[in-house]
């Protein structure tokens, strides 16, 4: 069974006059899933979500969202009726209140859904006759997600939703997330530093690099795939070779030889035993040690 | 609440999910015809991805162990005690099959073998005086 | 929406300029008793020689008749200036960028071109009434000093302040648009209003090319028939200003 692609970009390519945001992007959101973006600071993710926004024009290469190009203003607003975007500077108008701004955005939606809005309101906390520049921090990334979760949007696009929130409020804030994908089959593609989170919630990742994805896929399948396999030998572990191809990186430590994989473990451990170990063990991989390990390696 | 998946654990949740079930189902904390929490409900209790939930009741009731009611909900199957049964035997097959086999390369005998685990059955017994 | 958000951005820089044009405007006018027989003294003292001596002459010359006292004063000079500083003031941030909110307006539905546009109307509009509503105080308020201002006077010279002013209206437009800054473009827009006033005073001649008699109304004033050529032209010229903005606007990255 294959989704529909919601977001897809292709070569996406965004130079700035000194700097190179986007070296390439290329990226597949299916329909329905909750796509986490990992990347360091300065990777390029909030320049991706960017441009799928209509923000920011890209240099080279396609992006499109719902089938429709994101570069072109006429599609972009198309995008933009069904596309509830959250900037990581939480950009709002400072001197309206709550309730003003609550009132002002659903004008430009015809699919508002002021009820949820209400219960947002009540289960966020949120003061409705105070001005956005005097709300706390948490408060005001609460707003801009209601702002984006109450239009009646297909698509979330989300930079850094947790980020400065305290544990009670990023949680918070993730159980709305997934209450409102439970119920309403909205598509998520959000970034986040949070490795964890994403972990939590997502089921496909995408790990950016300098401009590129350097990893993409469903959490499930990364999950099965990646392992790491610990060696133990009788004397100093040999320096081998190893010539399976799923082969990331090994490392040496005395007796220990510990094989960084992106697949084929069984492989390994079969071309390890000719190596005589005294012991072959598997195990499991983080999503965080992916995560430095691909990262690291680049740099 | 019944079940707590370990996001960070690299093993993906929705094999741990079914894990719990088929380990309540074991030891009677679910009954046979009992309810289990409705996908959307249970994904946002737990917080996670309710594509998660939902993959893994599809792979419960395709192993037998639930049933999926449409438009009521997901229910423990009447032979789910059973079904679990037989799949611990066969994964305990499996195993000391694998341990056989490893004894037999080194050299063990049979008869060997035989003695060795009534050895370590006795041992356990005499430990905790348990029998099972 | 739109346009209360464009209210909301520009009510403070309304409501100042228009208390600040209107002050100085019946200032001016209320105090025409005043100035006349200060001129009247002047006058008898004899006519004053030097290098200023044709500009204080002519100066004295268009008070004699309150019509050309408030023609000078009011118009040529205080709202010449006045109106301008608050038209530079408005178009300055009419490029998005450095409002707060920037990201979020952007994400909106809403193509860039109709946010400038109502933006822009809005802002007209608002400026339209800087020109108009302390010319008509002034001739509300000239019976009080025994004087009269025409009504069509208020009204041409008010169409004729607009009109040519949304020259420099989409000049600093442009210059927001393009520069990303805050001050350079108010800085670079208002140093040519200043320029032209200053400049066209001097050298008449200069008039034919900036917009400021057009919008003092001068030929109007002098000869009661409209600058029609120059209210052709200085619109189309902010036009195709205004057209570039849009451009630059739309292609920038936010």
């Amino acid at each position: 069974m294959t989704e529909p692609i919601i977001i897809k970009t292709v070569g996406l390519k965004k130079q700035y006059q000194d700097v190179t945001a986007l070296d390439g992007l290329n990226l597949s959101v299916p329909s329905g899933s909750i796509y986490g973006l990992l990347g360091r600071n300065g990777a390029g993710k909030t320049t991706a979500m960017k441009t799928l926004m209509g923000l920011v024009r890209p240099t080279a290469g396609t992006a499109q969202v719902f089938g429709l190009a994101a570069d072109q203003s006429a599609t972009s607003i198309l995008i933009r009726q069904r596309t509830g975007f959250v900037s990581d500077e939480r950009d709002l108008y400072e001197s309206m209140t709550v309730a003003d701004l609550i009132a002002f955005t659903a004008a430009f939606y015809p699919r508002w859904r002021a009820d949820m809005a209400a219960r947002y309101v009540r289960s966020f906390d949120l003061p409705q006759s105070r001005a956005v520049k005097a709300l706390s921090r948490g408060a005001r990334t609460k707003l801009a997600l209601l702002l984006a979760l109450c239009r009646g949007a297909e698509l979330l696009i989300l930079d850094e939703a947790t980020s400065g929130l305290d544990p009670v409020a990023a949680e918070e804030v993730l159980q709305a997330l997934i209450s409102h994908v439970a119920n309403e089959g909205t598509t998520v593609f959000f970034s986040s530093h949070q490795i964890a989170e994403v972990e939590q919630i997502a089921d496909h990742v995408a790990i950016i690099d300098r401009g590129r994805a350097v990893l993409e896929g469903a959490l499930d399948d990364l999950r099965e795939a990646y392992r790491r396999v610990e060696l133990v030998f009788e004397g100093d572990a040999p320096a081998t070779q190893f010539h399976s191809p799923g082969v990331v990186r090994v490392e040496r430590r005395g007796r220990a030889l510990s094989v960084f994989a992106s697949s084929g473990a069984e492989q390994i451990i079969e071309e390890a035993r000719s190596l005589g170990p005294v012991s072959a063990e598997t195990h499991h991989v983080t999503l965080k040690e992916v995560f430095l390990e691909l990262i690291s390696r680049e740099g | 609440m019944l079940f707590r998946p370990n996001p960070a654990s690299g093993v993906p949740i929705y094999l741990q999910l079914i894990e719990q079930v088929k380990h309540a189902v074991e030891t009677g904390a679910l009954r046979p015809g009992e309810q289990l929490p409705g996908i959307r409900p249970l994904s946002e209790e737990l917080v996670i991805n309710p594509n998660t939930v939902a993959k893994a009741y599809r792979e419960l009731e395709h192993e037998g162990i639930i049933e999926l009611r449409q438009g009521a909900g997901a229910f423990v199957a009447a032979h789910a005690g059973a079904l679990r049964q037989t799949e611990k035997l066969r994964g305990a097959r499996t195993v000391v099959a694998a341990a056989v086999k490893q004894l037999r390369a080194r050299g063990v005998t049979d008869q060997e073998i035989r003695r060795l685990y009534e050895a370590a059955l006795a041992a356990i017994r005499g430990k905790d005086g348990s029998n099972d | 929406m739109l346009w209360y958000k464009a209210w909301l951005d520009t009510r403070w820089r309304f409501l100042i300029g228009l208390a600040l044009i209107i002050c100085t405007a019946l200032g001016n006018a209320l105090t025409y008793p005043t100035v006349q027989g200060i001129l009247e003294e002047a006058s008898r003292n004899g006519s004053p020689n030097g290098p200023l001596a044709s500009e204080i002459n002519l100066a004295v010359q268009l008070s004699s008749s309150f019509r050309g006292y408030v023609w000078d004063q009011v118009v040529h000079h205080n709202m010449y200036y006045l109106w301008t500083l608050f038209a530079v003031l408005l178009a300055a941030d009419g490029a998005l960028s450095q409002r707060t909110g920037a990201l979020f307006t952007l994400s909106l539905p809403v193509s860039r071109r109709r946010l400038c546009a109502v933006r822009a109307a809005a802002d007209l509009l608002e400026l339209g009434l800087l020109a108009l509503l302390p010319l008509l105080a002034v001739t509300l308020t000239a019976p009080a000093v025994g004087h009269s201002y025409a009504l069509a006077d208020a009204l041409i010279h008010a169409i004729h302040m607009l009109i040519g002013g949304t020259f420099f209206y989409c000049l600093t437009l442009l210059l927001a648009a393009v520069f990303e800054d805050r001050w350079r473009p108010i800085l670079l827009a208002l140093a040519l209003a200043i320029f032209s006033g200053v400049s066209t005073e001097f050298m008449p001649a200069l008039a034919a090319f900036s917009p400021v008699g057009v919008m003092t109304g001068e030929s109007y004033f002098h000869t009661g028939a409209p600058a029609w050529t120059g209210l052709l032209i200085w619109p189309a010229v902010a036009a195709s200003l205004f057209f570039c903005a849009v451009r630059r606007i739309e292609d920038r990255d936010y």
